[in-house]
This record gives C-alpha cells, structure tokens and sequence, in this order.
C-alpha cells in the first residue's frame, strides 16, 4: 500500500522552477530518502507534501488524504521534523512532549506513557524534567525525532535530521532513526545531502536541478554504475587481464600495476576468480561503487558533501553496530 | 477545510498555558510587575503632586488622577510585551510547531490575546493591591469596574501587539516598533495631564488613541461618587462610550491581526 502517492507535484517561484513534475509513491513502512545538493527543491517537496506550501500543479496524497483539499487531515497524519530546531527551550524535555500532544489531541492518558516510551528510546528518559536549554545538540535533535512522532503519525517527514551536527553525533542520530523505525514501524520521508546517510533508506530519488533523476534501491542504484569494482595483482597481469575478459567481464583495464575489473555480483565473482585464473593471485580487493559514483554518473557533477572523511567514519561506525543489513 | 472544535479548544488552552508558565517562570518580569507600580505610583504620582498641586482645592487627589492613567499604561506595556512572544517563538523556531499543527490560525491567535488579558489584568491586580502604600482608598465595589476595563483594554493591545507581530522577523524590530508606540500613546491619553487644552493636533491623535479611551472609563469608575462639577472637569465621555470604543477598536485589530496571520507563511 502506498502511504504518499505523488503525482506531477511542481512548484514555482516567480521564474524559479523549485519542484518540476515530480512523481513517485512511497509504500508503508518503508524508509525513503530525497538525495540531491543544497537547492535542489528537496524542502520545497516536503513542505509541499506536509502542507506548508500550495503546489503551483500537480496532487499529492499522505495517508490518502490530499495535500491541497484535506491539509487538516494530512497534518494530522504525519510527523515533522525541520532542518532547525523547533523546541521551546524554556521547557523541559516532557513539557515540549506534553505540548505537542495537546497540540495533535493525544489523549492525556496516553502520551504520558508514550512520552516516557520515547525518551526512553533514545535515551533522554533521565533528562525528562530539564530544560531543553540545558541540552547538546545531539540531544535536542533526538527530542525533537521523538516528539514529531508522539501522536503516532503514519510518516515522519525528516529534513535533513543530521545537518549541522558533529559526525560521532550525527551517526548516534542515525543509529536512533533506524532504531525508531523499526520498533515504532512508521514510514520515514527524509532528505539529505550526505551520500553515505542515503544508504540507510530502503529506496532512494536522486532530486537534481528540480527533478528525479533516478529512483530505485542504493543497490540498484549502485549496480547502475557497472557493478563491483574488483581490483587485483597477479604473477602476470596481462594474461589475466585476457583469461577475465574471455571468461568474467569485458570491462577490465589495467590500471597503475593493478587489473581494474567491473563486474556483477562481485561478491560470487571473487572466490571464483581466485579459483579459476590460472595465475597465482598476489593480492585482490572487492569494492563497491559509492552513491558517489552514482551521483557523478547520473548528473554528471559531483554532490557537495561537507565532511566527506568524516561522514565515511559515521558510516562505519553504524556498520559496526550492526544496524545496515 | 475541516478543523476539529475540541482540538481547537485544546490547542487554544495549550498556547495559553504556555504563555502562562513562561510568564511565571521569568523572574524579571514578575519582579517588573511589582517594581513597575511602585515606581509609577510611588515616584511619579507622590512626586508630581507635590511639584504640580494638580488638584488642590478640586476636591481629589493627584494620585488619584494619575492612578487610571497608570493602570492604563502599565497594562498596554505589559499586553504589548505579551505579544512579542510571537515574534521571539519565530526567531526561536517554536513557532513552526505550532503553524503546522493541525490548528486553525484563530485558535492561535485567541490563545495569544487570552495570554495577553490573563498579564494585563494580572497587572493591573498588582497596582490595585498595591495602592493602598499610596495612600489610595479604592472602593472595593470599583475593583471589578477597574479590572473590566483592563480586560478591555488587555484585548485591544494585545490584538494590536499580534498584528505588528505577524510580520515581524526579529525581536529587536518589535521594541523599536514598541518604543514608537508606547510614548506617544501613553502621554497623548490624558494618563498624565488632561487633554482638554492642548492644540488641536493633539487633541486629534488622543482621539484616535484607544488608550485615551481606557483611561476615560478608569477615571469614570475612580471618580464615580465625585460631584459632577469635579468630573466634568477630568472626565470626557461616558463609561459605556469608552467601553464600547476600546471594544470596537480590539475587534478590528483582532481581524486584521487573524487576516494578516492567515497570510502570512
């Protein structure tokens, strides 16, 4: 079942085509990202999906509800958390929680025990009564992801959930998202820019210029590039370089002292590889493509990533936990 | 669009309340609320009355004329000052949680003019607990009066503090704006001295100037068992007139503040 359906959204202002005839659904449950640089209409699309912004044409359905006829309905549906905090910092952790469900009509009975469930789940149960005030960064980013799904929304729309944050934090973040996700089952709209956090999504639309460029699994995506990159050294390159093309892939070069093969299913590839080449095998590394490599591939220019060195180790550090399959 | 009457409620009492408990949780704003009075009541009106005289001989007390005049100001400072939380709530981003909860505009501009009342009037019950140190004797039957018209005028401010705030961006816009206002509505009301021979151009813009109005129906309910030689002296309209120009006033500002909040984002 789909939960957001959209149909040739566009919005303009004045000659800026923000959003140009977008379409593409979003099944339940599933975790979907908006990749693309800064500027390039990924808020635009959210606020229009979330009911902030009219769309110049097009229809969009949250939870189907239309965006443009039953904006009550679909904010009622839905959870959101913006690029900036939205916390009154005056308040305790609770006290935010308590207002926002008074905002969304949770019934008191209930959010005081889902409040306490939330905090719990990430971790901010012991800081319940401190003001907001008081918190990091990363702690106030978690409130608030908590806070945009207490009144059980069917999406939480995430713009951009880790900018501005430290990247040891920004992977916590992510850790906690994926955590949320699959407990509390909701579906997860989010937008980034940081390549590696678009990973984490079950599918992804590279948005670019206004426009989908591409939309499908990281996988797949990646796969769009050729396929694995398996680089390797031998007795004698170049009759290796030969017995690949013959037998593997037709795309294989050699490149500084090194056999570059690009190939699919690498991960079946490579023992065979080893087996079969009649050469003895020096050294061999499987790599697979980066949403990088895809990116450069689809729009022909790269996308601006702040940290890229240190976004790699936020990566590796979810990798590590246990939280990509 | 179909909106939801109980959630509309809620949500009117939820921006209320939390008005409310920033209000009672800033320590400076409750020391200003008792320091305020005093300093009004206490350096000004004792101060000038001996200085001016004003009222000797007349039959009443410059204290006593100052004293609508300064429940009337104090309470447009404070109804403004309550309204600039709009203006902070956006620099903050707090404001954005409440515009895409599934809430009508007026639900939330109502909770703000229902904040606005509950510190004007809270207000306005401290300068009238606190008079007596004045040597002021307040009937205890002209207390209700006292603070209807604060009402009033708490509602008319307020939506008027809501309209500038609907298109302010920065906190610092709306105290220049607050500056601008403030002055020339408090001494242009009469709080202060009588605008009965002033120059004609003053004598317009007090018109036009709810909070003349205010004052008027104060004075009216302070100087109620004065002979009518003494009031015809201090007092310009009749009490029901001035209730009713404060009213029509609050109601125009609270369409236009409603219209302007509907507009904008």
């Amino acid at each position: 079942m789909n939960i957001i359906e959209v149909n040739n959204l566009t919005r303009r202002f004045k000659e800026l085509v923000a959003v140009q005839d977008v379409s593409f659904n979003v099944a339940q449950g599933e975790i979907f990202g908006f990749l693309g640089p800064n500027g390039a209409g990924k808020t635009t699309t959210i606020k229009m999906l979330a009911t902030l912004l009219k769309p110049t044409s097009g229809e969009a359905k949250v939870a189907g509800f239309s965006v443009i006829k039953d904006r009550i309905a679909v904010r009622k549906s839905i959870g959101l958390v913006f690029q900036e905090s939205t916390l009154d910092e005056e308040l305790s952790a609770y006290e935010n929680l308590r207002f926002h469900a008074e905002f969304y009509g949770v019934p008191s009975s209930t959010y005081k025990q889902r409040s306490l469930e939330l905090l719990q789940l990430v971790d901010l149960a012991e800081r319940a009564k401190k003001k907001v005030r008081d918190f990091s960064g990363g702690m106030k980013r978690r409130l608030e992801i908590v806070r945009g799904m207490l009144h059980y929304p069917k999406v939480l729309f995430l713009d951009e959930p880790t900018i501005g944050l430290d990247p040891q934090t920004r992977a916590t973040i992510w850790q906690y998202i994926l955590k949320i996700a699959k407990q509390q089952g909701i579906t997860l709209f989010l937008t980034t820019h940081y390549l590696n956090e678009a990973e984490y999504c079950d599918r992804i639309a590279v948005i670019d210029h206004g426009k989908i460029v591409a939309l499908d699994s990281p996988d797949k995506l990646k796969e769009r590039v050729g396929g694995d990159i398996i680089t390797l050294t031998t007795d004698h390159n170049g009759r290796s370089q030969e017995f690949i093309s013959e037998h593997f892939t037709k795309d294989v070069r050699i490149e500084n002292d090194q056999i570059v093969a690009i190939v699919r299913d690498g991960n079946q590839i490579l023992p065979r590889l080893v087996r079969e080449l009649p050469e003895t095998v020096k050294s061999i590394e499987l790599k697979q493509p980066s949403l990088d490599d895809v990116f450069l591939k689809l729009t022909g220019s790269k996308i601006r990533d702040e940290a890229p060195s240190a976004a790699e180790r936020s990566k590796r550090f979810l990798r590590a936990r246990g939280f990509k399959r | 669009m179909k909106y939801d009457f109980i959630l509309e409620l809620r949500s009117l009492r939820n921006i209320f309340l939390r008005d409310i408990l920033h209000f009672f949780r800033d320590k400076t704003r409750i020391i200003a609320s008792v320091v305020q009075p005093i300093f009004f009541l206490g350096v000004f009106g004792v101060g000038l009355k001996s200085a001016l005289g004003v009222g000797q001989g007349l039959g009443f007390d410059f204290v006593e004329f100052m004293f609508p005049g300064i429940i009337a100001t104090t309470t447009l400072g404070v109804a403004l000052n309550t309204s600039i939380s709009i203006v902070t709530d956006r620099e903050f981003g707090f404001l954005k949680e409440i515009l895409v909860a599934p809430v009508s505009r007026a639900s939330i501009v109502a909770g703000k003019i229902f904040s606005g009342i509950f510190i004007g009037l809270f207000q306005a019950i401290m300068l009238i607990a606190l008079s007596p140190i004045f040597g002021l004797k307040i009937d205890w039957g002209a207390i209700p009066g006292l603070l209807f018209i604060a009402l009033l005028l708490s509602f008319a401010v307020t939506s008027m503090g809501l309209l500038i705030a609907s298109r302010m961006r920065s906190a610092e816009g709306f105290q220049f704006i607050f500056q601008f206002l403030f002055f020339p509505m408090m001494f242009l009301s009469g709080a202060f001295f009588p605008i009965t021979d002033v120059p004609t151009w003053m004598k317009i813009i007090s018109n036009i100037n709810p909070l003349t109005y205010a004052v008027d129906g104060l004075r009216n309910i302070v100087f109620h068992g004065v002979p009518e030689i003494v009031r015809n002296t201090i007092i310009i309209h009749s009490l029901r007139f001035d209730a009713l120009l404060i009213v029509a006033f609050g109601l125009i500002m609270f369409g236009l503040a409603f219209w302007s909040f509907n507009r904008a984002e």
